[in-house]
């Protein structure tokens, strides 16, 4: 039996704005267990990012707040910690590998530096300052970067190795959980290919598990076992690779995104891209949010807000088609 | 604890070394290592100026000896007094310079920790902390000066109070706005995510990154506070005459200009001086604390 490690449900978060807030996340269910990874697919401001952060309690103090909903890891709600609760998770139980190696990295402290910082935040093994540095020695070769290099700067990095620096910084704690938000959009296709094998290696190594934020569905075919649809704020579909990327039930978004993609073995002049742009948090459109967008748009789509209709157990599809069985046609 | 205690030493031998890299970075460099030296020796005038030469030399008035050009017994001749020019420039250090180190440090310290609160925290208390700024940057510098001394009382407690808060608030504005760019960028949250705590975040993510330009907005400004000093004690409200002040003795000498021109001169062109000094200083500290800029 799979043990679930990170259940979040009914999550809603906003952000504070003139007149009425903004609803960045609304209503959003799923769990990771140990050892999986989700994949978290949508187009840019679907809210992925801040689901991503409000899993580690990073989203803006100032301006975001959540409404609802909770975040249980390993069966602790993260929304009723207090702040040095909550720190004593991150970078120890749950870390983050960020977006962008160029930014995420301190410009004027050495990388081994940088890598040690979790270790001796979070000391629970009590180790000395010369044990953390042989953690800190072996992450390192860990990740494919030599250890004679961590007395020197980011700046002395490529970006290929820059990600493995902040790979390094996040695994050097042994987490449970990796949150992993588009941790290769900023690198060129090669170095992505093999930060993403170096990324699937170590989960395999340490048995941890992984919520990786992407919009890319190519990365999510090789790294992901399960794969949640977001759009708008809401998860439209929640299935295993398999269900995602083959069969008929689907979302017509997800049939959308998955025909936006190259196909090596069909001959395609022209890729299909979805019509339109998806509606900004703050006029959001009444009853399903992709109607507007959609293909299959019915009278009801317009109204009410579709529920989630089951294909099979962990398979669902939030959508009116999908109402009767089989009911939707091609 | 015993590891705690068995940790201590390496740390300590990193952080001198770091201090030893900047010191050598600026040796290096023939201009900044005269301006460091140039500096040393400052700062030990001001702390044996008693014996270099004695202060009542400088405070006695001398009839026969008045705008006395400099000579072998007084290397910088005598002011319209009658003062020996030489121990009132050495005594006059410990007046100028080190007021005008001592209210840039506060102000900078001052400006850096009320920056960082309201660059990291943001929200109400960024909101207090700025309104209460922009309310002292409506008056002029000199002016809120000037009127702090006059309520205060002359003195040097009260001129570096004054001069303080009539700086502070512009230099709390200039140092919000670069923390809040390096505050936006990925390192900090992520070590946000790494679980470190919001003090550590700051002297130890935040400090770090602009600090370079903390230095060099530092020493630009020391001349400019030792101008500041020497217009209130020029008007009778900063050092009290008979004690000696470079702007003081500069702004007298005018009226003498044509009879003794070095009680001019000499006062200038120590202040020139002192002011390259620092802001070639400054700017050599810039490239020697920031590692971009080291090449390798």
């Amino acid at each position: 039996m799979k043990q679930e490690l990170l259940k979040v449900t009914d999550l809603h978060i906003s952000f504070k704005a003139k007149g009425e807030p903004v609803r960045a996340v609304t209503g959003v269910t799923f769990s990771v267990s140990k050892g999986e990874t989700l994949g978290i697919v949508g187009e840019s401001g679907a809210g992925k990012s801040v689901l991503g952060l409000s899993l580690m309690g990073l989203l803006p103090e100032n301006t975001a707040y959540i409404p609802g909903g909770s975040i249980e890891f390993d069966g602790t709600d993260l929304l009723k910690l207090n702040k040095k609760q909550i720190r004593a998770f991150r970078g120890d139980r749950i870390s983050m590998i960020f977006q962008d190696p160029m930014t995420s990295l301190n410009p004027v402290m050495t990388v081994g530096d940088q890598i040690i910082e979790a270790l001796r935040y979070h000391n629970k093994e009590h180790l000395s300052k010369r044990e953390m540095e042989q953690r800190v020695d072996e992450v390192m070769e860990l990740v494919g970067i030599p250890a004679h290099r961590k007395k020197e700067y980011p700046h002395q990095f490529s970006g290929g190795m820059r990600q493995r620096v902040v790979i390094a910084i996040a695994l050097v704690c042994n987490p449970e959980l990796l949150i992993a938000d588009e941790p290769t959009t900023a690198l060129d296709v090669t170095i992505q290919a093999q930060v993403l094998a170096i990324i699937r290696q170590l989960q395999k190594q340490l048995g941890t598990s992984m919520v990786l934020i992407t919009h890319d569905l190519g990365i999510v075919a090789k790294m992901c076992d399960r794969v949640a649809i977001m759009y708008a704020g809401e998860m439209v579909e929640q299935g295993t690779i398999e269900d995602i990327l083959t069969g008929d039930f689907h979302h017509p978004y997800t049939l959308g995104l998955l025909g936006s993609i190259p196909n090596l073995e069909e001959d395609t002049d022209r890729l299909k891209p979805i019509p339109g742009l998806m509606p900004p948090p703050n006029a959001l459109p009444e009853g399903c949010r992709f109607h507007p967008r959609c293909a299959h748009c019915m009278e009801i789509c317009k109204h009410k807000a579709p529920e989630q209709h089951y294909e099979h157990d962990g398979h669902y599809v939030a959508c009116h088609l999908f109402a009767k069985e089989g009911q939707r046609d091609e | 604890m015993n590891e705690r205690l068995k940790s201590r030493p390496p740390v300590k031998r990193r952080r001198r070394s770091t201090a030893l890299r900047v010191l050598k970075e600026l040796m290096k460099n023939p201009l900044s290592a005269v301006c460091l030296l140039f500096v040393v020796f400052l700062v030990l005038v001001i702390i044996f100026a008693d014996k270099i030469v004695p202060y009542e030399l400088g405070i006695k008035m001398n009839g026969s000896a008045r705008l006395l050009e400099p000579c072998a017994e007084h290397i910088f001749g005598c002011d319209n007094l009658g003062r020996d020019m030489f121990s009132r420039m050495v005594h006059g250090t410990r007046n100028s310079l080190s007021m005008g180190i001592g209210v840039t440090a506060v102000v900078m310290v001052a400006g850096t920790v009320l920056g960082a609160i309201c660059a990291y925290y943001g929200g109400v208390l960024d909101m207090v902390i700025m309104r209460i700024c922009d309310l002292f940057l409506c008056i002029p510098g000199i002016l809120m000066a000037l009127a702090l001394v006059a309520a205060l009382g002359p003195g040097r407690k009260n001129l570096l109070i004054a001069i303080g808060i009539s700086s502070i608030p512009g230099v709390t504005r200039q140092f919000r706005a670069l923390m809040l760019n390096v505050i936006s960028n990925d390192y900090i949250t992520a070590a946000r995510a790494a679980g470190a705590r919001d003090g550590y975040i700051i002297i130890r993510h935040v400090l770090p990154n602009v600090m370079a330009y903390i230095v060099l907005t530092a020493t630009s400004s020391i001349s400019g506070m030792i101008m500041q000093i020497s217009g209130l004690s020029y008007i009778g409200m900063g050092i009290q005459h008979p004690e000696p002040e470079w702007g003081a003795m500069l702004s007298d000498a005018r009226t003498f200009m044509a009879d003794g021109p070095h009680l001019m001169i000499i006062p200038a062109v120590t202040i020139l001086l002192v002011s390259l000094a620092f802001n070639l200083l400054g700017d050599a500290l810039r490239d020697a604390l920031d590692p971009r800029l080291k090449g390798e």
